[in-house]
Formats: C-alpha cells, sequence, structure tokens
C-alpha cells in the first residue's frame, strides 16, 4: 500500500531524513517511532506529498507519488500533529469543503459524517466556528475529514495527541476496522504502549536513518517495546 | 524582561525589512536599505502631499496672525490620520494577537503586555500622524520668527499628539472589542465601522479645497468657535505656534486622557483577551449538503477566508464599494464628468480609455488576491496533502479576485460609458478592458505572492496590509493603469477610442493567459515549495 524507497529529506545542510525504506501492506497497522526531530514528520510529510524528496522515491498502491500525485493523493488521508484547521469555517464547512475535494456524494457523505461525528461526540460542535474549538475537537475534525472520503491508506502524525480517553478507544477501534477491511495505516506516536498493543508492525528511527523494522514481535522479542527503543537509543 | 517584549513586538512589526520571511534568513545590508528606501519613498511621497495642503493653508493663516489655527486644523488632520491609519492595527494587536495566550502563559504581569503592545501601537500612530504634522511644521513660514520655542514646541508636539492618536485608537479599538465580544458576526460589525471612518475620510478628501478655501475665508469666526468649544485643540494651535504656557496646558491635557485611558484598558485587557472568542453558537443543521465541484469548493473556501476576516475585506474589498458609490454619483450627478472637463474640452476625446484605466485603477487597488497565498499560512498543509492541482488553487484566488470585482467595475463601466456619450463599440470595448484587466490583475497578485510569501505570521494583519506582496501588487497595478491611461492619451488624436480600448483588452487578455501559464509551470512549483 505504502512503499517508501531509499527516501533522503535534506533542510539546507541537515539531513532530515536519510535513505530510509519502508514498506506497508495492506491490511498493517504500521507504527513509526522515534525521538523528537528524529525524521518522523519529514517521512510522513513525504509520504503525502506535502514535501518532495531530495532523493528516492515513494509509491501509493503501486502509484509513483512524484509521477502522478493527485491520484496518490486521492488513495490516502493525512493528519498532521498540530491539526491547523481553516479556523473561519465552521467544523460543517469543513468536512463539506474536503468532501467536495474527493468528490464523496452528498448522502454517502452525510452519512458518514453523523457516523463519525457522533462516535466522537461532536455532532453538536459542527455548526460552530473552528476557530472555537479545542485543540482535542480539533484533532476530531482532523480524524472526521480523513475518514469520510473512505480513504485506503491513512497516515496520522500523533493522533493520540489531544484526545479524551473515550474518543481515543473510538479512534482505536476504527483503526482496527479499518485494517481488517484491506485498509493500512501508518502513524508516528511516542506513547509506545498503544503502538505496543495496536500495532502489526513497528520502525524506529533515529537522526534520520531507520534502526530497525519489522513485526512487533520481531523487533521487541521477549522485552517491552519501551525497553527495546530505550537500547537503541543509547 | 519589558525590554524583550518591546524588542519582540518591534521585530514583529519590522521583520519584512530584516528578514526575508520566505527563508527565514536574515537580508543583508543591500536588502535591508532597499526595503527602507521604499518605506522612506512612501513617507516622503504621501509627506509631500499634505506639505501642498499644508502650504495652502500656511501663508494666508499667518498673514491674518493665526498660525495656531493652522497648527490646530494640521494637527486634527493628523490625529484623524494617524487614529484612522492605526485603529485597527491597535485592535488585532492588543486584543487578537495569537500569541497572547502564549505571553500570557508566561510569568509575564499583563500590565507589560499591554505596555509592549501600546508602544508599538503609538509608534504606528506617530508615524501616520507625522507624515501630516512635520510637513506642517516645514511649510509654516512664520517659524522663523519665533526663534528656538517656534521650531522645538511644534516638534515635541509632533510626539505629544502621537499620544493623543494613541489615545483614540485605544478608546477605538477597546470600543470594537468590546462588540465583538457581544456580537456575533464581529466582522460585520468591523467593516461597518470602518466603511463609515472610510466614508467619512473620502468625503472631507473629495471637498478639501473647499474647506480650505472656507477655513481662510472664516479663519475668525472658526477661531472663535474654537477658544470657546475646544480648548484643548486652541492650546495646542497655540502651543505649536510658539506659547510655552498653551504647550504646558494641552501636554497636561494630553496625558491626562492618556492616563485615563489606560487605566481603564489595565482594568479590562485580560478580561479581553482570554474572552472565549468562538462564544457565538452556531446550530449543526443535520442535513446532507450539495455535492460541489473541486472548482466551486476551491472558490468558496476563497470566499469564506474572505468574508471571515475584518481586515482581509476591509483592505482588499473597500474599492468595491468606491466602485458602486462612484456608479451612483456618475447616475445622479451626469454633468459630473463635463463640468470637470470644462477647462480641458480636446481631453474629452480620450475620456472612455481614461475612464476604463481609471475603473481598473480602482480594481487594482483591491488587494484580494495578493495577501491570498500568504493567508494559508500553517494551514499550507491541507491544499498540499488534498488531492488537487497546485494549478486549481492558484485559479481559485485569482478567480476571487474577479469575482468580487467585476460587477461594480462593469457596471462603474457601463455607467461611465453613458455618461461619456460613448458609441456602442467603444463602450463595449470599455467593459471587455475592464473584464480582461480583472482576469490578469487577479494573476499577477497570486504570482506575486507566490514570490513573495509570508507564511509564518501571528496576526493576519502582517500579510494583508504590511506584506511586500500586497505592496508590489497595489503598485504594479497603479502603474499599469497609468502606463495605459498616458498611451490611451497620447494615442487618442490618431487613433479612435475603440481601437485603442480593444487593444489594451487585448493586452491585458494576453497577460493573463501568460500569467495562466505560469500558474501550471513556475506558479505550481512556488507552491510545492511552500
Amino acid at each position: 500500500m505504502l512503499r517508501i524507497e531509499h527516501l533522503t529529506k535534506k533542510f539546507g545542510s541537515k539531513v532530515a531524513v536519510d535513505d530510509l525504506s519502508l514498506h506497508i501492506q495492506p491490511g498493517e497497522l504500521f507504527g513509526f517511532i522515534g525521538h523528537n526531530g528524529a525524521g518522523k514528520t519529514t517521512t510522513l510529510k513525504s509520504a503525502v506529498g506535502i514535501l518532495r524528496p531530495d532523493e528516492g522515491e515513494i509509491f501509493i498502491d503501486g502509484i509513483s507519488l512524484a509521477e502522478k500525485p493527485l491520484e496518490c493523493k486521492k488513495k490516502l488521508a493525512y493528519i498532521p500533529d498540530n491539526p491547523d484547521l481553516y479556523d473561519f469555517m465552521t467544523g460543517i464547512k469543513y468536512l463539506n469543503f474536503v468532501g467536495d475535494i474527493y468528490g464523496v456524494p452528498a448522502d454517502e457523505r452525510h452519512a458518514l459524517i453523523n457516523k463519525y461525528a457522533e462516535a466522537f461526540e461532536i455532532k453538536g460542535n459542527l455548526g460552530q466556528s473552528v476557530q472555537s474549538y479545542s485543540h482535542g475537537m480539533k484533532q476530531k475534525l482532523a480524524l472526521i475529514s480523513a475518514l469520510i472520503h473512505s480513504p485506503k491508506l491513512i497516515i496520522m502524525d500523533e493522533p493520540f495527541v489531544g484526545l479524551d480517553p473515550k474518543s481515543s478507544h473510538v479512534l482505536k477501534e476504527i483503526m482496527a476496522d479499518i485494517c481488517s477491511q484491506g485498509g493500512a495505516i501508518f502513524f508516528s506516536t511516542h506513547v509506545l504502549e498503544v503502538a505496543e498493543k495496536l500495532c502489526h508492525k513497528v520502525a524506529i528511527i533515529k537522526n534520520g536513518r531507520l534502526v530497525v523494522s519489522g513485526t512487533m514481535d520481531e523487533v521487541k522479542g521477549d522485552d517491552s517495546l519501551e525497553s527495546v527503543f530505550l537500547e537503541l537509543e543509547e | 524582561m519589558l525590554k524583550a517584549l518591546i524588542k519582540k513586538q518591534f521585530s514583529e512589526y519590522f521583520a519584512a525589512y530584516f528578514v526575508d520571511r520566505k527563508t527565514g534568513k536574515a537580508r543583508d545590508a543591500k536588502g535591508i536599505a532597499m526595503y527602507m528606501g521604499i518605506f522612506v519613498f512612501a513617507l516622503l511621497s504621501i509627506g509631500y502631499m499634505f506639505f501642498n495642503i499644508s502650504s495652502q493653508l500656511a501663508g494666508p493663516l499667518y498673514m491674518q496672525g493665526m498660525s495656531w489655527l493652522y497648527y490646530s486644523i494640521m494637527a486634527l488632520m493628523g490625529i484623524a490620520i494617524g487614529v484612522f491609519g492605526s485603529v485597527f492595527n491597535t485592535y488585532a494587536s492588543l486584543y487578537n494577537a495569537k500569541d497572547n495566550d502564549l505571553l500570557l502563559s508566561m510569568p509575564i504581569p499583563a500590565g507589560y503586555v499591554l505596555a509592549s503592545r501600546l508602544l508599538g501601537a503609538y509608534t504606528l500612530g506617530t508615524i501616520y500622524e507625522g507624515v501630516v504634522f512635520m510637513p506642517a511644521i516645514i511649510a509654516d513660514p512664520g517659524i522663523r520668527d519665533r526663534g528656538a520655542a517656534g521650531v522645538i514646541l511644534p516638534l515635541l508636539l509632533l510626539f505629544i499628539i502621537g499620544f493623543v492618536v494613541l489615545t483614540l485608537t485605544c478608546l477605538l479599538g477597546w470600543l470594537v472589542a468590546l462588540a465583538a465580544t457581544r456580537v456575533k458576526n464581529r466582522n460585520i460589525v468591523s467593516v461597518i465601522i470602518s466603511v463609515i471612518l472610510l466614508g467619512g475620510y473620502y468625503y472631507l478628501w473629495i471637498n478639501l479645497q473647499k474647506y480650505v478655501t472656507l477655513i481662510i475665508n472664516r479663519a475668525d469666526s472658526i477661531s472663535d468657535a474654537l477658544l470657546r468649544k475646544a480648548m484643548p485643540v486652541y492650546a495646542l494651535g497655540m502651543g505649536a505656534a510658539g506659547d510655552i504656557k498653551q504647550f504646558a496646558l494641552f501636554t497636561v491635557f494630553a496625558f491626562v486622557m492618556l492616563a485615563l485611558t489606560l487605566t481603564v484598558m489595565s482594568l479590562t485587557f485580560l478580561k479581553m483577551v482570554t474572552r472565549n472568542r468562538g462564544s457565538a453558537k452556531g446550530v449543526y443543521k443535520n442535513r446532507a449538503a450539495k455535492q460541489r465541484s473541486v472548482k466551486s469548493a476551491l472558490l468558496r473556501k476563497e470566499l469564506s477566508r474572505f468574508l471571515g476576516s475584518a481586515n482581509y475585506m476591509l483592505n482588499g474589498g473597500f474599492g468595491l464599494i468606491v466602485m458602486i458609490a462612484a456608479s451612483v454619483i456618475l447616475i445622479i450627478k451626469p454633468d459630473f464628468i463635463s463640468k470637470a472637463f470644462e477647462n480641458a474640452p480636446q481631453a474629452v476625446g480620450a475620456m472612455p480609455s481614461v475612464f476604463a484605466c481609471l475603473i481598473c485603477m480602482m480594481c487594482g487597488m483591491n488587494p484580494i488576491s495578493s495577501p491570498s497565498v500568504s493567508l494559508e499560512g500553517k494551514n499550507v498543509w491541507i491544499p498540499k496533502s488534498l488531492p488537487v492541482r497546485a494549478y486549481d488553487i492558484l485559479t481559485a484566488k485569482a478567480r476571487l479576485q474577479f469575482v468580487l470585482n467585476i460587477l461594480p467595475a462593469e457596471i462603474l463601466a457601463a455607467v461611465s460609458a453613458a455618461v461619456l456619450g460613448a458609441d456602442l463599440l467603444t463602450a463595449l470595448f470599455m467593459c471587455t478592458a475592464v473584464f480582461a484587466f480583472n482576469s490578469f490583475f487577479g494573476r499577477l497578485g497570486v504570482m506575486v505572492n507566490l514570490y513573495k510569501p509570508v507564511m509564518t505570521w501571528t496576526n493576519e494583519v502582517i500579510p494583508i496590509k504590511q506584506s511586500m506582496s500586497v505592496f508590489l501588487g497595489i503598485m504594479s497595478g497603479m502603474v499599469i493603469c497609468a502606463l495605459s491611461g498616458i498611451a490611451g492619451y497620447a494615442l487618442s488624436s490618431l487613433v479612435p477610442q475603440a481601437i485603442i480600448l480593444a487593444a489594451l483588452t487585448a493586452v491585458y487578455a494576453l497577460a493573463a493567459f501568460a500569467l495562466d501559464k505560469a500558474f501550471k509551470g513556475k506558479g505550481t512549483q512556488l507552491f510545492e515549495t511552500l
């Protein structure tokens, strides 16, 4: 579903991501772990076409992101670490805007908005300006906007930050549901317990380079993910 | 701590001169000198305009021994310009700054935050006011008669009047903020207040010559009225004209007013900035929305952005009201043009092309597309991650400029053509020239903004009012229209107006086409690097 091959991204002389390769299969929930500034966000932004790689190539569902960016973007959804959404819109306006861009039919969109807005308990706030939303509400709105066009691949940067416990639980269920239906999820997190419980596969990045990648059992063996991560960080 | 806050405030105001906001790197000495030079040139140009007005008043009033009245009037004008120029900036930087929460979360007394913001507002207001009052001092023929006091007192007053400007902008800004906490659609309230202010300003500007003559002819009765009903204004004028006692009186008055205002503000500042800005509850109507095309969705998003910001509406849309007002004036007073050209009948023949260029210039002074890329700010990840071509995103921004301008501009073109008595073909080409210009100018603004983006703003006033792309957009529109108008006028004795207008239409359309092509190439490339 997502193939990253020899990705290198530099900012000036600083190498943010160095020759990183990853392969995420349909049905996989793939966790991406690393310290602050390790290159997680740069990798994720490159994978969704926000940043252009200096070297390497990215394929979404077998299609080159560099050659056919629009086809690739139609298949994926991205949720950034800080959901800066359009403050000048109401929640429902923003969702309809995203729905229009992805060409989601009106009735289908309406049903999905209601489904996810009820699940995240934000339906009553959809008529309000995004400006009035808390961080968690913006995160929920960003999640709903990512889900209403039923993407095959969801790329999320710290998706649990700002969510209340119930919404975190709902999100975990939705993530598992998407993967069970053949979708794929690639997400970064600092919450290692969540990654350990949720993910089928995990990758650890350090100073822009991939340190380890594989199934959860392959990576952690009999240890906890936290101890493996801390050991690799040393 | 206060020093650090003041430094932050000023670095925000003047960052464009020292830092390239696109790369985040410091400008070299040449770059700083160039940007400063443009700023100084703009100030000198406006100052020269006020010097001319001052010169008309100064001589006659000096001859009547009423230099104080001259200073009173010029100071009032300076105060009006200062307040008008800085009131919304004061509101935005005091009550609507994005870093208020951040600063108030730090161990900084609220008074320090307020003080640093006020110093910034004072500087801005004094610059605006000084652009009027400084030329007035220079134009005063009596300044040499009064010795050192005649120079020092008006110069000191320039800075003291800045405090009066600050007092008034704070009061008005406070009222706007108060309205914003109680009214659901505060953007519309801001726009209405501004339109009233701007309307008054333009009314005065149009009738300025009449008032100058009136002041000179009725200097005695006006001075008498000021003395009886507006003592501080009298003291201000007398102080500027060298009366130390009146100078001291006015200074005390100015500082007492400022102290009272600051007391009220310091008591309410914290409450104002920590209010829940989104408290107005919108109701979610649980029904399916109409599905729209990508192009329509992008245009509607741009329109929402425009309507969601009072600053954007005012700065980008005020010319729309002017065009509508101009159409109404021409309909009500169709002989307005013929009277204006009574002494230059040879110019009447060139009027269709000159008018078309004037209408284009009015459209060019509505910077809607030139800040539109910068306004994406931190939201730029949204269009970049969506399955939309950068070309469509950029075109939607250009289309908003076109869509908002085209109707009032075409109405004005049609009304002008009728009033000028243009034949059908000339009238038609007046309309096509305006149409083609708007098509071109919207794209030009977007392209300029792509080259000069400001994506890391904390206050939307920066991309809307203080960015280089808006300045360049307006200036290029004015220059293009002025050159087109001059060419039209110069050729009017050789070529029929319809041909000139058809040629202008073709030039603007070609430029629009070239920019449309550029959107697909360089424009897309620049957008992807944001």
